[in-house]
């Protein structure tokens, strides 16, 4: 979105350093629109966009119509719901952390497991399942053609299919949302831009140690700070198999997708299971050797980092912050 | 025409690729030549080939390495009883895998460390073009066709271009020309000298883009 000269020179600058030369992961850098996969090749229609907003805040969309998806992805809690694991509509919880939705417009795989290959069949699961918001969608869709004001949503956002209620237009409308919650605009970008001054003297040395000798760039890695891989990096009881239930294979079990690290700060708790509450906490999980060993990914080796190295990569961390702001629509 | 224009390019790493494949002596009396246009964004690769030929066979296999958490080459070409070679020239582990029932392509070369390479037979179904992915980075994606002939050209497109040229030798009994586009249909095409035609490049019952081919 935002690019000039001092981009590219930086960005060359990096590109052919020793130092960068010293990593072999996809460079850290700014998300670029031109990479994203949409699925029809394009962005979607505003009107699709306003649509799938409205959606994801109204509580039609669970069975008990006491939950919509911006009840657990609060963009005022950084999109997540601020527990350790998510609530189901019935007020049960759930077995995972509520995963935020910044910059999804990139990802790959969906849900901690990877189960969903697209948002589009992500942003119906949790709709359907029975622990979450339990509404069936054929009951859904006819709830839906109730009211005017979708109808006529629907007829505007989806001229090709007739304005057509369906769940291929309904999770077009909530994917096509999802992917402009876009962030962009952090004190590292514009550091990257070549602002100096945007980042301060802790999370300039944090940047350092978060390619270096921290190596969370092993995993953490390209514009979004997500390699969008799955790893078990020792976390839990070793008990949910993560990864390993959607695919077999010695690589994949308990292990859990990498999270993008833009505005982490306003994420937390963090991990696939909401076990911990602070990024310094999530550090010092890297430094103190975990306690499940089993799966372990071979990129869970040991580091040093001294208490002021921990809190300066949390600097950094904090210097990922751009939050989205989303003004509720009035929901018909 | 829409977007931008990169035909000299291509035509002269075509022209090259050519050369290195069937040698400076090659006299083939026949070129295939043409322009493949996209109307939005262009796929990572594709894949134009001749069918009918046999010359890969008994030939060694393709290599694919991984470095820098990609595939260094979106696609190789390998053919029936040959071996892809999968190496990790990366500082981190990684893995390679193909689930494709319908070619009949399904192995899991498992943990990939650093340095190693794992060999696995080209066994699926002639003419198929298996994706293949890593477990561990789901974003790294490549494909291993599955093609005898000699006459094929892998094109790898650019971002922010839609409309490329190609041109290859081609001996003038091979009269079908196929393409193949990650996710679109598959594309078949008979021309005789002289013949030149212009087909739709269709995903999903739409259309995506426009390939024009002619025989020289």
């Amino acid at each position: 979105m935002k690019r000039n000269w001092c981009t590219l020179i930086l960005g060359i600058g990096l590109t052919f350093s020793p130092a960068w030369l010293l990593f072999a992961q996809p460079p850290l850098g700014t998300p670029d629109v031109d990479d994203i996969e949409y699925p029809d090749d394009e962005p979607p229609d505003p009107a699709v966009v306003s649509l799938g907003k409205t959606l994801f805040f109204d509580t039609r969309l669970s069975k008990n119509q006491k939950m919509s998806c911006a009840t657990c992805h609060n963009p005022d809690l950084g999109f997540g719901d601020g527990f350790g694991l998510g609530l189901g509509s019935e007020g049960n919880r759930l077995g995972r952390n509520t995963p935020h939705l910044y910059n999804l417009a990139w990802n790959v795989l969906f849900f901690w497991d990877g189960r969903a290959a697209s948002l589009e069949d992500q942003a119906l699961g949790p709709i359907e399942a029975e622990g979450e918001m339990n509404m069936n969608l054929d009951d859904l869709i006819p709830r839906l053609q109730k009211v005017p004001e979708y109808v006529e949503a629907f007829r505007k956002a989806f001229p090709a299919e007739q304005g057509r209620i369906d769940k291929h237009t309904l999770a077009a409308a909530i994917a096509g949302f999802e992917r402009t919650l876009i962030s962009d605009d952090s004190p590292f970008d514009r550091y990257l831009e070549g602002d100096a001054q945007a980042m301060s003297e802790e999370a300039k040395r944090g940047l350092a140690l978060f390619k270096g000798k921290a190596k969370c760039i092993n995993c953490h890695n390209g514009p979004n700070l997500t390699d969008n891989g799955f790893h078990n990096i020792g976390v839990g009881d070793g008990k949910d198999p993560g990864r390993g239930s959607i695919l077999a294979g010695v690589t994949t079990q308990g292990a859990f997708k990498t999270p993008g690290l833009r505005n982490v700060v306003l994420t937390a708790p963090y991990m696939h299971d909401g076990s911990v509450g602070s990024l310094e906490a999530v550090v010092r999980h890297y430094v103190d050797a975990p306690k499940q060993k089993k799966n372990l990914s071979p990129l869970m080796v040991a580091i040093e980092l001294d208490d002021f190295e921990i809190l300066d990569l949390v600097a950094f961390m904090g210097a990922l912050t751009d939050p989205v702001e989303i003004k509720p629509p009035v929901v018909p | 025409m829409n977007g931008k224009y990169c035909g000299l390019r291509g035509m002269s790493r075509l022209a090259g690729l050519a050369v290195l494949l069937l040698g400076p002596a090659s006299a083939w009396s026949g070129e295939i030549s043409g322009t493949i246009s996209f109307e939005k964004k262009a796929p990572v690769v594709g894949l134009i080939y001749l069918p009918g030929d046999e010359g890969l066979v008994g030939k060694d296999g393709p290599k694919l390495d991984q470095k820098d958490q990609r595939f260094t080459k979106p696609l190789v070409v390998g053919a029936r009883g040959s071996k892809v070679t999968f190496k990790n020239s990366d500082t981190i582990a990684h893995n390679v895998y193909a689930e494709d029932t319908k070619a009949g392509a399904n192995f899991d070369i498992g943990l990939a460390p650093p340095g190693s390479e794992h060999e696995t037979d080209i066994g699926w179904k002639e003419g198929m073009v298996v994706q293949v992915g890593c477990k561990i980075h789901p974003k790294m994606r490549a494909w291993v066709a599955n093609i005898s002939s000699r006459f094929h050209q892998v094109l790898e497109f650019e971002k922010g271009i839609k409309t490329y040229d190609f041109a290859f030798e081609a001996p003038g009994n091979l009269k079908e020309v196929r393409v193949w586009l990650p996710r679109y249909d598959p594309v078949m095409v008979e021309l005789a000298v002289g013949e030149e035609k212009t087909v739709d490049l269709m995903k999903k019952g739409k259309k995506y883009g426009t390939l024009l081919v002619k025989r020289g």
